[in-house]
């Protein structure tokens, strides 16, 4: 039986805590880094990076690899990241980069083959409906082209990486947690093919290291960070990042750098393992965790054992992420002060979009649209009562109304809406201004998110630059 | 039976988040053990053994808490999800509830006009409400 494999987290997001990968090497003890650049949004962001700058990866994670990599590579300690975004090789390129420039002699893996954005076409020609797992629809039917289309990958291809002798693995689009299943698998030797002929063992395995991932996958919302008693967590001003010591039958114990901020707590663990959850099945390509199996116990300060996670076969499908661009859109917010709040917004919208607050309220965007005077696809209206009765200060007098618009056309939601909202300013309920100056119509994004067969994803794995035979997804 | 009106959140933790244009809560009963856990954490000597009637009474919240989490309740707690397709999923193992909330984002973070677009504070919104328990839960000094 091998020794549990100390793995941590050094980001949660595109955006999280840049010295958090510098915290994580010196701070104590650890075998592999990880950290999550990808959300959903976050796939549009680089998509428009990569239009205008070129490449499309995260470039904080190379900020955080200059300061780290050399440690990293003299300890030992192997990098997983996402940070590859819609440019894993780019990202890989990148890096041997750096480490030539530092001397450092850093084997590279990338792991590729989830964008299909441009094979969206060619893929549905082929039969694939991209059916919308919310609303149903298929993508033609919708005649929606996307953006971005990538397919979660699973674990395994980097498992091969690391099993290649790659120091760094870099990928696109993995699940979150597959960061955390992909090292843990190498270090115990899970056999992903036992899992898929339905080996009890190798599933559960796969299903402990899965919700280990899901709960450091996040960052500091495992170690009392957006924690609903925030109240009791020791140093919340700057919390250690939290790390998952998986053992080999897959069971782990959450915990963190000693002397840091935060705290591990079972509550802290249990309201990460709610985080961005449906049903008792958690979903993965290498295998299915069953959350109402999961048994948590505090075995220490700031240890939480995780065990007893029963795994089952994975999905036959994999998911997909896509993002198309659905228009522009353009909000302004009105402050209406002290009485009478719901007869000023009244005026206010009779007067700029010739409807009134019950229809505001009763309709769905695109109905009011249509029956207001303002030339858009999509009008949503939210009064905000925030005022109270005899108010002491200027922030107790204050209610909002925020109107919201969107269009195909961008010239729609610019200035033909703001200047009728400007236009009424001193013409219309006393004490009316807007919260910022009226601004341009902005681009925004929506998700579809929907299925594709494993075998239209074929995933590849190089080390260095070289192809690796017959990798799974 | 006893009651009495306090916040959801008195001791029920919840945390929120997005999938698309779905949201979720989990609300899960705080831990037997956690507070010996927290004074761990802070460096104080705790003992981490169960407390027979800690145990007890925490089972008695969750029981409390999977039979209240309804669609309907929850949709009169937060009137913004009248009318939406709600799912219930109970945990029992983590003494949890999980909610999810089909539709409430539109089609997403970067499409909704929601002010909190990714549902964030729907969890602490959900925890503020004010809710009758039995007053039996509220008290962790008598047995339950």
């Amino acid at each position: 039986m091998t020794e549990p494999i100390r793995i941590a987290n050094c980001s949660g997001f595109f955006g999280d805590r840049i010295s958090a990968a510098r915290e994580m090497v010196d701070g104590g003890p650890i075998d592999v880094l990880t950290g999550d650049w990808l959300a959903e949004l976050t796939m549009l962001i680089l998509a428009r990076q990569k239009m205008k700058h070129g490449n499309g990866y995260a470039r904080t994670f190379m900020t955080q690899m200059e300061q780290v990599l050399g440690t990293c590579i003299d300890r030992g300690i192997r990098v997983v990241s996402n940070a590859g975004g819609l440019d894993p090789q780019g990202l890989g390129d990148a890096l041997a980069e750096l480490a030539a420039t530092l001397g450092v002699p850093a084997r590279i893996g990338v792991v590729s083959g989830d964008d299909l954005a441009g094979r969206v076409r060619d893929l549905a020609s082929a039969g694939e409906q991209f059916v919308n797992l919310d609303t149903g629809e298929s993508l033609a039917g919708a005649g929606i082209s996307p953006l971005t289309a990538n397919a979660y990958i699973g674990g395994e291809p980097i498992t091969a990486a690391l099993r290649a002798g790659a120091d760094i693995v870099v990928t696109g689009r993995v699940t979150d947690a597959a960061l955390v299943i992909g090292p843990a698998a190498w270090r115990h030797g899970w056999d992903y093919d036992a899992a898929r002929a339905g080996d009890q063992r190798a599933l559960d395995a796969l299903a402990g290291a899965l919700v280990a991932g899901h709960v450091i996958e996040c960052g500091a919302q495992a170690t009392g960070g957006n924690y609903a008693f925030f109240t009791e967590v020791p140093g919340l001003e700057h919390p250690g990042l939290p790390i998952a010591e998986v053992a080999s039958d897959g069971s782990s114990v959450i915990t963190k750098h000693d002397g840091t901020g935060g705290m591990v707590t079972v509550g802290t663990v249990t309201a990460q393992l709610l985080y961005e959850v449906g049903g008792p099945e958690y979903l993965n390509p290498d295998v299915t965790a069953r959350f109402d199996t999961i048994r948590l116990e505090q075995v220490g300060r700031d240890r939480v054992l995780i065990s007893g996670t029963v795994g089952q076969a994975p999905p036959e499908r994999l998911k997909v992420a896509m993002n198309y661009l659905g228009g522009f859109r353009n909000s302004l917010s009105l402050v209406i002060t002290g009485m009478d709040v719901e007869a000023k917004a009244a005026l206010l919208l009779r007067t700029i979009a010739g409807v009134t607050l019950e229809q505001a309220a009763s309709l769905d965007p695109v109905a009011l649209a249509s029956a207001s005077t303002l030339d858009v696809m999509d009008l949503s209206v939210e009064l905000q009562r925030s005022g109270v009765i005899d108010p002491v200060s200027p922030s107790e007098a204050q209610s909002f109304l925020r109107i919201t618009v969107k269009d195909a056309d961008a010239a729609k939601v610019g200035k033909p809406f703001t200047e009728r909202v400007i236009e009424a300013t001193l013409s219309s309920y006393p004490g009316l201004f807007p919260t910022t100056p009226p601004g341009p119509a902005s681009p925004y994004g929506v998700y579809w998110p929907t299925t594709v067969a494993r075998d239209e994803v074929p995933v590849e794995v190089r080390v260095d630059g070289v192809l690796l035979d017959g990798v799974g997804s | 039976m006893t009651t009495t009106s306090v916040p959801l959140g008195l001791f029920i933790g919840a945390r929120s988040g997005d999938k698309g244009g779905n949201a979720n809560v989990g609300l899960w009963v705080v831990d037997p053990g956690e507070a010996a856990a927290v004074e761990l954490a802070h460096g104080v000597a705790a003992d981490l053994r169960s407390d027979a009637r800690q145990v007890a009474l925490a089972d008695a919240r969750y029981a409390w808490l999977a039979d209240f989490v309804t669609a309907e309740r929850i949709r009169i707690l937060l009137p913004e999800t009248a009318g939406m397709e709600i799912d219930v999923h109970p945990l029992p193992n983590l003494r949890a509830v999980n909610i999810v909330i089909h539709g409430v984002l539109g089609r997403g973070v970067a499409e909704t006009s929601r002010i909190d677009p990714q549902a964030k504070g729907l969890g602490e919104h959900l925890r503020a409400r004010l809710v009758d328990i039995p007053a039996a839960l509220l008290d962790d000094r008598l047995p339950a």
